[in-house]
């Protein structure tokens, strides 16, 4: 069952910067990966996944480059050092974020 | 052209660089090529395999919307993009003082000027006629000019602002703001050494005569180039842009929020 769209809005960036941590990959791939390992939550409307790459790009936290890839030739996007960090520091945000809410949902210590 | 061609297009039709138009049409066309290609082999029809790859694709309206705003952060961080806005906001200062030159500088200076006459007895009325060649008539004096020269401030404010603006988009805006300001104070400085230059029928470059010529023949630019002045106007300038670089912008509040 898929999320409010505003409540999944806001963690698309960190998704896909964590998706590249794994390995370098192209747009279609990203959406696949990402619905596959979210078992259906996360499925962005798939055009607008590359407004939010080419963004990530304009800060320095992905790269792109072109390559022949089944007789076609793709964009595959990759992590930068930068993006890295980014993703680090936005895990522990969203760590800290998850236990916050936790705390309170399941009716934490007083 | 096919349909994955027509439907690119319409989306990509409103972007302004042709070189991330072609981009985001070769991407977009090898999305929905996977995408119509992944419907095909759940056994779809073509025509079927067709719509639900632009149903998933998403709304023509929405991401016309999504790609010209990151056309638009992308432009933002482009060094043509800042040099351009740079000297835009730069003549806007040049104009502003120019027009406070003109309109409140020569207002001011009507009323501060008959001041330093020693046959006028009266302030334009701001003093009595009694207080004429006293102390009391200096101070006012010394406030007219300094009101003077706090006008001629006027420019600074406002261009930081324009900067702001015009560097909405741009992720850390502080150095092309800083830029711009001393752009400008640059210009201002420039700008008046010229029209003495001119003044004077002496050559611009021969900066040491035509800095003299301007202390010590009565000038009344002579206090733009003292030391302190330079030296304010300068701490100013860059005071400015690092106080309205960190003014939100509305997507920056949004974030927030």
């Amino acid at each position: 069952m898929k999320l409010n769209k505003e409540l999944s809005k806001g963690s698309h960036g960190l998704i896909l910067l964590k998706l590249l941590s794994l390995r370098d990959m192209y747009g279609y791939e990203l959406i696949q990966e990402m619905e596959r390992r979210s078992e259906g939550v996360f499925a962005m409307s798939q055009g607008s996944l590359y407004p939010l790459l080419h963004t990530l790009e304009s800060r320095g936290e992905i790269s792109s480059y072109l390559q022949s890839d089944s007789g076609r030739e793709r964009r595959f996007y990759h992590l930068t050092d930068t993006g890295r960090a980014v993703l680090v520091a936005q895990e522990q945000e969203w760590a800290r974020y998850i236990r916050a809410m936790g705390l309170i949902l399941e009716g934490g210590p007083t | 052209m096919n349909w994955m061609e027509e439907h690119a297009e319409l989306i990509v039709e409103p972007l302004r660089d042709r070189h991330y138009q072609a981009r985001a049409r070769a991407e977009l066309m090898d999305h929905m090529n996977s995408l119509y290609q992944s419907c095909l082999e759940q056994g779809m029809s073509e025509a079927e395999a067709r719509g639900e790859a632009l149903i998933q694709l998403g709304s023509v309206r929405q991401l016309r919307r999504e790609y010209r705003q990151a056309e638009l952060v992308l432009r933002s961080q482009s060094l043509s993009f800042c040099i351009s806005r740079i000297w835009l906001g730069a003549c806007l200062m040049g104009i502003l003082y120019l027009l406070v030159t003109l309109i409140l500088g020569q207002i001011v200076s009507q009323i501060a000027g008959p001041l330093a006459n020693d046959g006028l007895s009266h302030l334009g009325g701001l003093v009595p006629h009694a207080l004429s060649g006293t102390p009391a008539y200096w101070q006012e004096y010394d406030k007219m000019i300094a009101l003077t020269g706090l006008i001629y401030q006027i420019p600074f404010p406002i261009g930081a602002l324009y900067f702001r603006w015009l560097f909405r988009r741009t992720e850390h805006p502080l150095r092309p703001i800083a830029a711009g300001m001393l752009l400008a104070w640059a210009g201002e400085k420039l700008a008046i050494l010229s029209i003495s230059a001119l003044l004077y029928g002496m050559p611009l470059w021969n900066l040491p005569s035509l800095l003299q010529r301007i202390h010590t023949g009565g000038d009344t630019t002579a206090g733009f180039f003292t030391v302190p002045y330079i030296i304010w106007t300068l701490f100013f300038a860059l005071f400015l842009a690092l106080l309205v670089s960190l003014i939100p912008t509305r997507s920056q509040k949004m974030q927030l929020c």
